[in-house]
């Protein structure tokens, strides 16, 4: 090792020669890092998908000397137009993550560490033997757990598991996100995704959205709310703790915890009573909303009498927290927008439930804000065939197999299949995957999730990095990452447009890692019979062949162009006219690579049918009243001498999966902490000053449930009967950048494992806080 | 003379952190850890900084990307003994020497923006983030100061691009890291000497103020209060 005077002596006589960059110098005497700066780069870019999140932005990797030294957001792609949120601008850190997997490991208890490697080959046929006896045992012993099933890889897992008669495929959604699904089927009564056309609302009402800190969907909403915004849109947030999304507001209205449907249904009645309601969409377009008489003659309640009668606003202002000047006039303001829009919890995983997603819709029905321009829309869907669809109808006359998106499937959740397991229900699950996930960490409750996957004789993971769900597997297959395999996902841009993305491998592998699609594939052969015969592809690559064959059929959409271009085509579209910059199935593979991908921009608002697709076309609004409580009842009150209000939030940075080591991420966790590398909890000053609690100081925050560490953060922006805590750190396994780095603050709370939270609003979980140090 | 100046609308920012870490990546600003964490002494060239006003429950925050703020008169050069921080007076920019930096911190006191920072350690990097080291940018070491150069290698990239065909450099050639990364578009770079450019439109809009004008520095980085107007 050179000293720094040996390191600039020798850089005076030896780096003239070269072109060493900047006016700026260089002074690190570390000789390796210098040689790889004097010489010249060879440059070149490549196309990739960022999939740290659902968002699913497209990326442009810089490559020099072959290797990815800088990414950019694709400016093409549809969802991300160029731009890259604090996670995928850091992703290059997953890529040369120091302690990510070499291979493919293997439990082994005699072995150090407990793991050894194992062949690739001997790990497939490992799995292919025992899939073989267990899928001869019997149906419904294989399982699966995903991350959102948006890409091939998940699809092709999710139809291995159907193949071997189960239907055991959990996507590790957030609670937020299944609530809105529920929302969906219960009164809709079809399967999507809402998308929330926020930029062309001109008032926002976001209830303790999380918007702006939300790990999902994240670009999708911020590129929304930005156009909004810019465009002269007025914007209210209400929440038990401002945030970033209530540091943009133009009011901030702090309710306490858990009372998001109340607020909500609140508003909805002062919208009735003041006459704001749109009568015209609620007769056409909702039923269960006015009162009706069935053929005996008997008088039924409809949810308009029914939150005149129990969401007074006095009764509201109880339960909230929020004065009832500033409910009336919040409504007053809601109701008076042209173009309003609600918006719930997108995030949460202590306070989002069933009755605050269905409350709000439930108001965004009362303004008539569904399927118009700057109101709640539906996610269009691709021509692509579902791969993991439960009853597969034959294939048309091309050979492509199509199946009914709106098909009502049933959905598991982590914690149901944990019940399953630890109460010893049949059939037995015996082998599990676990992709893309890691729910021994993510779910509320972790540690029974985690007994339940020690229950299973094999677990198979395909993470490339160690998680905390890694360990409770018995062999790891881990999977490339997105950057250096031919990868696609599907998912939808802001306005619900359907956008495929497919990108060939940007860069080198860094480890022996495959695509997981491929190993499925794999699997499938060996376990013959079958289930080879629903995996006619020979790989991966031949897949997405097919795929770009399915695009070209459908007569729809367009590679991804330029902005202005694409704004044309979704004109010419619409008037019936097309004309796509393909004209063979060879030429779209070649520009679906060059672009980064297809989507239909045609998709927009007004598509009712696609949107309540049931027998009347009508969503049924009195959904929301059989999940609300039967009666109102104040809050738990908090205070600091009785205990504060658990309040847990996100922080998009930690919100990366399947976990990993983004070192520039864990140092920049909370925009409004200016602390890293900790878990922060925030608390009111007033508050802090009856606690003897200072800015920066540790404190323990514990329940009846557990306790966790954290750093004192004071802010007026946080409702003196509250401390927020958000989630992200407190992983027990993992690399050195993460392994142990803050708490978990899921801890705290109850973690049943049936979840009755998620349908009833719960009362917030009462901590204390004291300073230790 | 160029004078190349950012304006950032918060009425579009959404406090993501998208331009920290695209900033960091493209400038080899080395990861931090839990102790430098603890320590507050990790390295951020630019910070998000929060700024409160009134009491709860009338508490209004903005959420600022604070960066070197490129001053027009700055203080950090009056006090460097060394020469080591330097102003372009044909571009308007903050430029730092590593290799004269004797590492005295003067600059780092005199920056009421505190946006200089100081290499207490020398950089923890792990051998694997070798290969993705930007070739553009020097990487620094132990005991010299480093700060936000308006990703100024980008700067001399464009003008060899643009020299090379014979032309002058065309607008939005010359953008820094984070300005290309920002998803929302808050962020808009550009030549504020140059009237009819947009940056220096929106530097005009009535929105606009610099942080603490009132020293006389004058910054070339513009803030777009929340609210409406032009």
């Amino acid at each position: 090792m050179l000293n720094r005077r040996q390191f600039l002596l020798g850089l005076g006589s030896g780096a003239m020669l070269v072109g060493f960059g900047p006016v700026v110098g260089c002074s690190r005497d570390d000789e390796r890092i210098a040689s790889t700066l004097i010489l010249e780069p060879t440059e070149a870019w490549a196309n990739s998908i960022c999939q740290l999140c659902p968002s699913a932005c497209g990326l442009r990797v810089r490559l020099a000397n072959g290797h990815p030294v800088t990414v950019t957001g694709n400016p093409l792609h549809p969802v991300n137009r160029g731009g890259l949120c604090a996670r995928g601008a850091a992703s290059l850190q997953l890529y040369y993550d120091p302690d990510r997997l070499a291979g493919p490991i293997r439990k082994v208890a005699d072995a150090v560490g407990g793991w050894a490697p194992i062949g690739w080959d001997e790990g497939i046929a490992e799995v292919a033997v025992r899939l073989k006896r267990v899928i001869a045992g019997g149906p419904g012993r294989v399982a699966v757990i995903r991350g959102d099933g948006q890409d091939i890889s998940s699809q092709l897992l999710g139809r291995l598991v159907r193949s071997a008669g189960s239907d055991w495929i959990v996507d590790s959604q957030t609670p937020a996100d299944r609530a809105a699904d529920e929302t969906l089927r219960a009164m809709h009564g079809t399967e999507g995704r809402f998308v929330y056309d926020i930029a062309n609302a001109d008032f926002l009402l976001s209830i303790d959205s999380g918007l702006l800190e939300s790990a999902s969907a994240t670009m999708t909403l911020h590129r929304g709310f930005a156009d909004m915004r810019s465009s002269g849109g007025s914007f209210v947030h209400a929440g038990p703790r401002m945030g970033v999304t209530g540091s943009k507001a133009d009011e901030w209205v702090p309710i306490r915890p858990s009372t998001v449907g109340t607020l909500a249904l609140g508003i909805a009645h002062m919208l009735i009573k003041e006459g704001y309601e749109q009568t015209t969409f609620l007769s056409a377009k909702t039923k269960g909303y006015y009162d009706w008489t069935d053929q005996l003659g008997m008088h039924h309640d409809g949810v308009r009498s029914w939150l005149l009668r129990e969401f007074s606003p006095r009764r509201v202002a109880e339960v909230t927290g929020v004065s009832l000047e500033q409910i009336i006039r919040t409504a007053r303001e809601f109701g008076a927008a042209q173009r309003p829009l609600a918006i719930g919890p997108t995030e949460g995983p202590a306070s989002a439930g069933l009755f605050d997603a269905m409350a709000v819709h439930t108001l965004n029905a009362v303004v008539g804000s569904i399927d118009v321009p700057g109101g709640v829309l539906l996610a269009g869907s691709n021509p692509l065939p579902i791969l993991d669809g439960p009853v597969e109808p034959p294939p048309d006359a091309e050979g492509t197999v199509r199946a009914d998106r709106r098909t009502l499937v049933e959905r598991r959740t982590v914690e149901e299949l944990a019940t399953w397991v630890l109460e010893g229900r049949g059939p037995t699950i015996e082998v599990l995957f676990v992709h893309d996930a890691d729910p021994v960490f993510s779910s509320t409750a972790g540690d029974k999730v985690a007994e339940a996957l020690a229950k299973i004789p094999v677990v198979v993971s395909t993470s490339p990095v160690v998680t905390d769900t890694l360990q409770a597997a018995n062999l790891v297959l881990p999977g490339s990452l997105w950057i250096e395999r031919h990868c696609d996902a599907s998912v939808a841009d802001e306005h619900g447009r359907p956008v495929v993305s497919v990108s060939a491998a940007a860069a080198p592998r860094r480890a022996d890692t495959r695509n997981i699609a491929d190993v499925v594939i794999a699997l499938a052969g060996q376990i013959g019979g079958g289930v080879a015969e629903r995996f006619g592809w020979k790989s991966y690559d031949e897949l997405v062949s097919a795929q770009s064959n399915a695009l070209y059929s459908s007569g729809v959409g367009d590679t991804f162009a330029a902005a202005e271009r694409s704004e044309w085509t979704q004109l010419l579209e619409r008037s019936g006219w097309r004309s796509p910059a393909y004209d063979s199935v060879t030429r779209l593979e070649k520009q679906l690579h060059s672009t980064g991908g297809w989507w239909d921009s045609s998709h927009a608002h007004g598509e009712w049918r696609r949107l309540a697709p049931g027998g009347d076309h009508r969503i049924d609004l009195a959904a929301v009243r059989v999940p609300a409580r039967p009666t109102l009842s104040p809050a738990t009150a908090g205070s600091h001498d009785r205990g504060l209000l658990l309040y847990v939030t996100t922080e998009q940075t930690l919100s990366v999966r399947p976990g990993g080591s983004l070192p520039y991420l864990q140092d920049i966790a909370s925009p409004l902490a200016e602390m890293g590398w900790t878990n922060t909890a925030e608390l009111n000053p007033e508050t802090a000053h009856h606690l003897d609690i200072e800015h920066g100081g540790r404190v323990l925050v514990s329940s009846e449930h557990g306790e966790v560490e954290a750093r004192a953060v004071l802010s007026p922006a946080i409702r003196p009967d509250v401390v927020a805590l958000h989630t992200g750190g407190g992983r027990v396994y993992g690399g050195r950048y993460d392994a142990g780095v803050g708490s978990k603050p899921l801890e705290l709370l109850s973690g049943r494992l049936q979840d009755s939270g998620f349908a009833l609003p719960r009362d917030p979980t009462l901590v204390r806080v004291k300073q230790t140090a | 003379m160029a004078r190349w100046g950012m304006v950032i609308d918060l009425n579009r920012c959404t406090a993501c952190q998208g331009c920290v870490t695209a900033c960091h990546e493209e400038n080899n600003v080395p990861p931090s850890n839990p102790k430098l964490g603890a320590q507050s002494r990790s390295i951020r060239w630019i910070n998000m900084m929060p700024v409160y006003e009134d009491e709860y429950p009338h508490t209004k925050m903005s959420v600022l990307p604070v960066m070197c703020q490129q001053c027009e008169h700055p203080p950090c050069i009056k006090v460097c003994p060394v020469g080591a921080t330097f102003f372009s007076e044909s571009e308007g920019i903050v430029g730092q020497v590593y290799s004269r930096c004797i590492g005295c911190r003067y600059c780092t006191n005199a920056c009421p923006y505190t946006v200089r920072q100081f290499n207490w350690f020398p950089p923890d990097v792990p051998e694997t983030y070798e290969q993705g080291i930007n070739p553009d940018v020097s990487v620094r070491y132990k005991g010299v100061v480093e700060k936000c150069t308006f990703c100024n290698h980008r700067l001399m990239k464009a003008r060899d691009a643009a020299a090379f065909e014979g032309r002058d450099l065309r607008p939005g050639e010359y953008v820094p890291a984070c300005v290309e990364t920002c998803p929302t578009d808050a962020m808009v770079f550009g030549d504020l000497a140059d009237p009819d450019s947009e940056v220096s439109k929106l530097s005009r809009s009535s929105r606009a103020s610099r942080l603490l004008e009132d020293l006389g520095t004058e910054p070339k980085v513009y803030y777009l209060r929340v609210g409406s107007g032009k």
